[in-house]
């Protein structure tokens, strides 16, 4: 693919925040609420400058109270505004997950139809800063299981820059989750719109299909270059939806690769791993020629200091590893 | 009955349809050479089965008295299935423990015996068989480790996954060993309705020699020898012989190659995982081809410890047995090495395809005479030349020619083997 | 002095070839008398070696290897049976 001549270079961060600036340009009703997101601009800058340009009655610091705010931006939607909520990262939205999932992720059903929660839930994930165990931890698996939630994960500037506007006009809540060691990435915005539904090939090959998602997504790419070298041609998949997943999309890659190994940020057991491997085994048992191999973090608290956190999260060698499994059948020396 | 009763159930033993080869899955005994009651020794053919390949007669390990067939004749089964049930060790007096086949029910009359009826009638053994010989109630194809897609493959162009040795993992047979595998994914099937020419043999020389062509990165060398000495060693030592202990120089090659593996062991062995595992033994096997077409290929299981007498037995017999259809159990070991001989008519070399996972093949041309220069004087002598097909992944040239080189030297000089 | 009818020899040297090579017995009665019977009917060394065992067990007549390359047509192989058994060279065995 390439850029279109008028594509502008920019980070995933500023596609985030030109995302928002516009959705408040464009509709009044929107407003954005979290932790540190005024004057400070966010714990990941996201929203610095916007408080300038806005102001207080729409740039809204809040206290540390995940249950509270995030309560309070399902009512605001509730009551016709548009909120955007963001959650300094996925551990402490465990404090909201009530009001997730069982107010914002209900109401419309239990209304009949009656009631839409227009709300986007904004949160930083993943590893690889750190930041030790309380604010590392990857799980997007744990909202991706609840109906009634839209789960979004952009793993790229142009799809930060129009999966968010595309978050702002769905009537239903979305989770928007960034990947922290995305925030500084840049390169070109394509033009929008773009969907919240489909997942997308990065990386076109015909050996092997490797799934991922938000931060594993680069490193999954860096790990079909190096399968290049070895003569395996993968396929990249970039989920970009966790809910609802693009069976569609995966089962056709897979159909035509016949091997699968799905790279996740999470924890293997129960997760969001196990759930595209089965879908694929469902969707393509009688095309597969081995087993769908997954790679995942390492079933511990992500760890402190910098190689044990290296080590605890999948990297580009894990992934070329289980590439070579499927693809030979025996662990190769990678 | 108590005084019936069936002997300690600890001699009773089970003997299991053999595997016959790497891929073989399955056969049916076609005929029963050993009846309940016979005594069996070791070596005795205890009956003839028909795999997918061949007839094949199947010889037995162990002596005891035959109890039961425990399976019918023409039943398919799977390797691994009970077919013979043995009885007592031989040497037992008990009259009971020598003939349990006839051992009637507890019904039968304490009068003079039991009713002829019941004397032919196949009883039960009554010996508690352990669960993990019980005959598998499944179908044959259960154990059998393929990829879904190897399967559907295999289903869509009416190939017998029987007949494909696996690369996959534990031997799984993965898509890229079935022939006409498209790398792209998507296979064409042939009308389920149109008729598969080729048969069972054809189809499995095809596959094999298709992954060999497809996977093993073969190097080949050549050599010639002079086999003057050789021959005349032959011609005089047969001289001294009746005609059914005359050696042919195949003898002489499969010993000369026999003794050069073991010197070579690197060449001796297989390509497996990725890597090279060095055979437990020369297992020399012997492509034989057949008038009707195709090629059985007997292994003579340590070959080079045999005498070339005991080497030339065993051709004969494998060349006799394979032609006529009647290949022994025994034969079926997987070899590490093939020697292919063109014989007597044949062409002057040949360039071999490696038979997988094996890393080497040795061809013999046919010996011709041919002009010869030694001491600086140009001589008819017979030559033959030897050809040497190798996995490149194993072995490198330097490898292949030494071994070239040990086998000249072997042959040149007939006396030392 | 045991001697051998032309009919008898000649069922010696069939016999022997159907025993080596069942898969030929239909070709061999096509095969002319001063054909080279290993070479039409594709019989290598060692099936040629199985014969020659076969007709040794059979009558104990032995075919010394210098005389393989003339004795490959039925007529030849019957003629030199006749003469072997007439002059006495053979070793009987007992049946």
């Amino acid at each position: 693919m390439t850029a279109p001549e008028l594509a502008a270079e920019t980070t995933y961060r500023d596609a985030l925040r030109e995302a928002i600036r516009e959705a408040m340009i464009e509709d009044e009703r929107v407003f954005i609420m979290g932790e540190d997101v005024a004057e400070y601009g966010g714990t990941y800058a996201v929203t610095k400058g916007l408080y300038k340009e806005f102001g207080r009655d729409r740039v809204r610091n809040t206290p540390l109270s995940e249950a509270g705010f995030v309560g309070a931006g399902i009512g605001a939607a509730l009551g016709g505004m548009l909120p955007i909520v963001e959650i300094m990262t996925v551990n402490f939205s465990l404090l909201a997950l009530d009001q997730i999932v069982n107010t914002a992720a209900t109401l419309r059903h239990m209304s009949g139809g009656q009631f839409h929660i227009p709300v986007v839930i904004r949160m930083t994930t993943g590893a690889g800063r750190q930041l030790a165990a309380q604010h590392s931890h990857s799980l997007e698996c744990w909202f991706a299981h609840v109906p009634g939630l839209r789960v979004v994960a952009p793993a790229t500037v142009t799809d930060a820059r129009w999966m968010l506007k595309a978050a702002m006009a769905d009537p239903d809540p979305v989770i928007v989750f960034e990947h922290n060691g995305l925030y500084n990435s840049s390169g070109p915005v394509l033009p929008g719109p773009v969907d919240l539904t489909t997942a997308e090939i990065r990386r076109p090959g015909t050996d092997l299909t490797i799934v991922a998602s938000a931060g594993m997504v680069s490193k999954s790419l860096e790990a079909a270059e190096q399968l290049g070298d070895r003569n395996v041609s993968a396929e990249v998949i970039d989920l970009r939806s966790l809910r609802p997943l693009d069976r569609a999309t995966l089962a056709k890659s897979v159909e035509h690769t016949s091997r699968a190994v799905v790279v996740d940020e999470g924890w293997r057991s129960v997760g969001l791993s196990a759930e595209i491997a089965a879908g694929i085994t469902e969707d393509c048992f009688y095309r597969l020629d081995a087993p769908v191999c997954r790679v995942a973090s390492r079933e511990v608290p992500i760890p402190y200091p910098r190689h044990l956190e290296d080590a605890a999260i999948p990297q580009v060698h894990d992934i070329v590893a289980g590439a070579m499994t499927v693809m030979t059948g025996s662990l190769a020396d990678v | 009955m108590s005084e019936t009763a069936p002997p300690p159930t600890a001699t009773a033993r089970i003997f299991k349809m053999p595997s016959l080869g790497a891929d073989m899955e399955s056969a049916a005994v076609l005929e029963w050479l050993v009846q309940p009651g016979d005594l069996v020794q070791r070596g005795d053919v205890i009956a003839r089965v028909e795999t997918e390949k061949s007839d094949i007669d199947v010889e037995i390990w162990e002596k005891g008295r035959v109890i039961a067939h425990l399976v019918e004749i023409g039943e398919d089964v799977p390797v691994g299935t009970p077919i013979l049930q043995l009885g007592t060790s031989v040497e037992s007096t008990d009259p009971i423990s020598a003939t349990p086949a006839v051992v009637a029910p507890s019904s039968s009359s304490t009068g003079t015996g039991p009713a002829p009826a019941q004397v032919r009638e196949r009883v039960f053994i009554p010996e508690p068989v352990a669960e993990h010989d019980l005959p598998p109630t499944s179908e044959p194809a259960r154990d059998l480790r393929a990829s879904p897609l190897a399967r559907s493959m295999a289903s869509a162009l009416d190939i017998d996954l029987a007949t494909i040795a696996g690369s996959g993992p534990e031997g799984a047979i993965i898509a890229r060993d079935l022939p006409f595998n498209s790398m792209e994914g998507t296979v064409e099937a042939p009308a389920k309705s149109q008729p598969v020419a080729i048969d069972r043999m054809r189809e499995a020389i095809a596959t094999r020699m298709a992954r060999a062509n497809h996977e093993i990165p073969h190097y080949h060398l050549e050599r010639d020898v002079d086999l003057g000495t050789a021959m005349d060693w032959l011609e005089r030592s047969n001289e001294c012989v009746p005609p059914g202990e005359r050696v042919l120089p195949a003898a002489l090659f499969v010993k000369a190659v026999a003794r050069s593996m073991a010197e070579h062991p690197n060449l001796n062995g297989f390509w497996v995982d990725d890597r090279f595992q060095a055979g437990d033994g020369v297992h020399v096997g012997m492509a034989i081809s057949l008038r009707t077409g195709g090629l059985v290929i007997p292994t003579i299981v340590n070959a080079d410890r045999r005498t070339i007498s005991e080497v030339m037995s065993s051709l004969r017999e494998m060349v006799a047995g394979s032609r006529s259809g009647s290949m022994r159990s025994s034969w079926m070991h997987e070899a590490t090495v093939t020697v292919t001989n063109l014989g007597t008519n044949g062409a002057d070399r040949v360039h071999g395809v490696i038979f997988p996972p094996q890393v080497a093949l040795i061809g013999f041309g046919r010996i011709a005479a041919r002009p010869w220069v030694a001491e600086e004087q140009v001589r008819p002598r017979p030559v033959v030349t030897i050809s040497l097909a190798a996995d490149h992944r194993a072995t490198d040239g330097a490898t292949g020619s030494r071994l070239l080189s040990t086998l000249a030297h072997s042959l040149e000089h007939p006396e030392e083997l | 002095m045991k001697t051998l009818t032309n009919e008898a020899a000649n069922a010696i040297v069939v016999e022997a070839i159907c025993a080596v090579a069942p898969d030929t017995a239909n070709e061999l009665a096509g095969i002319g008398l001063d054909q080279d019977v290993f070479q039409a009917l594709e019989l290598d060394s060692m099936d040629h070696v199985n014969v020659i065992t076969r007709i040794w067990e059979e009558t104990g007549i032995e075919i010394a290897e210098r005389d393989y390359g003339r004795l490959r047509t039925l007529d030849s192989l019957t003629t030199f049976l006749i003469s072997a058994m007439g002059s006495g060279s053979e070793r009987p065995k007992s049946v």
